[in-house]
């Protein structure tokens, strides 16, 4: 096709081909960039289907008392998840109720109270919190943290909140500083700065309008946070918890130092105990045949639990914005 | 509610002229006093530069002036907003029944019960329409529960809402139209039995029907409450208020009754204002 010209003489370009060519780098562009995001989801689906095959002797020899065996021997052959999974589970629930109040604490702190000289640097500070690597938090909770906790803390615990009827027996047992409390109080540290990052986020989408009409009532700072901003915001709260949530369940490397790892049900939450992916690690290097299938049975258990939590921790904060 | 009263500040295309609010009675008397205002953002930024002026109770007071000019500025002075904002400085007195309210000891939380705000966009609690009215009492007094209900009904009665939400107290307040949401917020503010209502744009994200409505309502409130309106929509003004303060890059140039700003202002930029060659 030759080029024509319009009526000044000047060189009309031939649009056909120029959309021509349009349209094949868009089509290249969209393959490409297809391509990427199909593999990270091929990937997710290929752990999956890798974690199930091989998980697939466990259960085939349990069956799916797996889930709830307490016995977990290498010696006579026989797993059971249960004291990993209640590990993990109770040590994150230990590590949420501490974060949970203290990360919405400095949340309202940093949005409506801290004087806006401090606001930046003690956000950045928080988000910093959140860049230190895990073995460091794990160094630091097992040479300071677990000496502390079986000097004075575990002590002060035992003589306290140890006597109460019901959960006295909670905190009753010989206490060697290392066990499942500790390792919630050093998870605890290590989400606080997610929690309130987030949270701190979903606080700042309370409209400026809603947050002076709120103290133009005059209302004070706490009615404010308690009646307006902590309801307008509930959603993305209980996403950013999740979020945290999410991460406490997976933590390995700093758990793994405090936690004790000793593969037994526990009636006490400061014995020594052991979480999921803490008993991956410990265990990982010379196990063979069943013991290997049933690790990557509970790196399994692990993977749909966090999938689940993450999930709704997405769905959640993504519908904050729709009320 | 049966619709008794003609209306006679109509919202029609012919209606071009606007009709004035007509003072019935003498001057009302003086509610708030500006002196010698001034008012500078963190940046030094002097957005009001000395502001004399008087808000009588029981009457609307416009304020108009193109953007910028601070006329959001100095509504937001009279409840002390600025005060959420470190830095913000303010000089000059602005009295309250003759007490400075700028002092450094003002309880701000009784200041804001006695001067509600209405903001450009509605601005409904995240709670039931029952409660965006009844909280804002409950702050401040002790009512048995069918006083309360008295009290939500009456300020949903003086807001033209009640036959509309009457049966749908308990849902969100979110759920109601922007009109009604506006005027949930126009209620949540007189429920608590303000002395002076402050107005910044309360129609300007509103459709037409909703503004005639609020303006409507504006003038009824006008009968009671000391008002401040500030507006964009000269008409607004115009059907309104019975006095306007026009202001110009912080400085109020002109103040006199609705009627003399807009049929024979006294400045030259107030005329040209007015009759829309800036602005």
């Amino acid at each position: 096709m030759t080029a024509s010209t319009d009526f000044a003489g000047q060189v009309v370009p031939d649009s056909a081909a120029i959309s021509r060519r349009f349209r094949r780098q868009d089509r290249l562009f969209f393959l490409l960039t297809l391509g990427s995001a199909t593999l990270v989801v091929a990937l997710l689906l290929a752990i999956l289907v890798v974690l199930a095959i091989e998980a697939w002797p466990t259960f085939s020899t349990f069956g799916l008392s797996f889930l709830w065996g307490t016995t977990w021997s290498a010696p006579r052959d026989i797993y059971g998840a249960l004291p990993a999974v209640l590990g993990t589970l109770i040590s994150s629930f230990i590590a949420m109720l501490i974060a949970v109040p203290l990360s919405v604490g400095i949340a309202v702190f940093l949005t409506e109270l801290c004087p806006a000289r401090l606001r930046r640097p003690l956000g950045t500070a928080i988000e910093l919190l959140a860049g230190v690597p895990s073995i460091i938090y794990g160094i630091v909770g097992l040479f300071v943290l677990v000496p502390l906790m079986q000097s004075t803390i575990l002590p002060v615990l035992m003589a306290t909140v140890g006597q109460l009827p019901l959960i006295g027996r909670l905190f009753q047992a010989p206490a060697p500083g290392i066990g499942l409390l500790t390792a919630s109080f050093v998870l605890s540290v290590m989400i606080l700065p997610f929690i309130t990052a987030i949270t701190r986020d979903v606080f700042n989408t309370v409209p400026v309008m809603l947050r002076e009409s709120a103290y133009g009532m005059g209302m004070t700072t706490w009615e404010v946070v308690r009646h307006i901003i902590i309801p307008y915001t509930r959603l993305g709260m209980v996403g950013s918890i999740m979020l945290g949530l999410g991460r406490a369940l997976g933590e390995t490397m700093a758990v793994t130092f405090v936690v004790g790892s000793v593969t037994r049900l526990q009636t006490s939450i400061i014995s020594p105990s052991t979480t999921i992916s803490a008993q991956i690690a410990n265990s990982f290097g010379d196990a063979d045949g069943l013991q290997l299938s049933s690790l990557i049975a509970l790196g399994l258990i692990l993977f749909v639990l966090s999938f689940c939590v993450l999930a709704l921790a997405k769905w959640l904060i993504g519908r904050t914005d729709s009320f | 509610m049966p619709d008794t009263e003609t209306p006679t500040h109509g919202f029609s295309l012919q209606a071009q002229a606007p009709t004035f609010v007509q003072d019935t009675a003498a001057d009302r008397p003086v509610k708030v006093e500006v002196k010698n205002l001034r008012f500078r953002y963190q940046n030094g930024h002097e957005v009001l530069k000395g502001i004399d002026m008087v808000l009588r109770d029981k009457t609307v007071t416009a304020f108009i002036g193109p953007s910028g000019c601070g006329k959001s500025t100095l509504l937001r002075v009279f409840n002390r907003m600025y005060d959420l904002y470190p830095g913000q400085q303010v000089s000059g007195e602005v009295l309250l029944d003759g007490r400075n309210i700028l002092g450094k000891t003002e309880d701000l939380n009784r200041l804001r019960s006695k001067i509600g705000m209405v903001f450009q966009k509605p601005t409904p609690f995240p709670m039931s329409i029952y409660e965006n009215i009844a909280f804002g009492i409950r702050l401040y007094e002790k009512l048995s529960k069918s006083e309360m209900n008295d009290r939500v009904e009456q300020a949903l009665r003086e807001t033209a809402l009640w036959d509309e939400v009457k049966d749908k107290l308990q849902q969100s307040g979110l759920g109601l139209s922007g009109g009604q949401q506006q005027r949930l917020c126009i209620a949540r503010a007189v429920a608590v039995k303000p002395e002076v209502l402050l107005l910044d744009e309360p129609a300007s994200a509103l459709d037409p029907i909703s503004t005639a409505k609020v303006e409507d309502l504006i003038i009824k409130l006008g009968q009671d409450y000391c008002i401040a309106i500030v507006t964009h929509n000269m008409q607004q003004a115009a059907r309104t208020s019975l006095y306007t303060a026009f202001m110009y890059l912080g400085e109020l140039v002109e103040f006199d009754r609705t009627e003399t700003i807009f049929t024979a202002p006294k400045q030259q930029k107030t005329n040209d204002y007015v009759t829309g060659r800036f602005g």
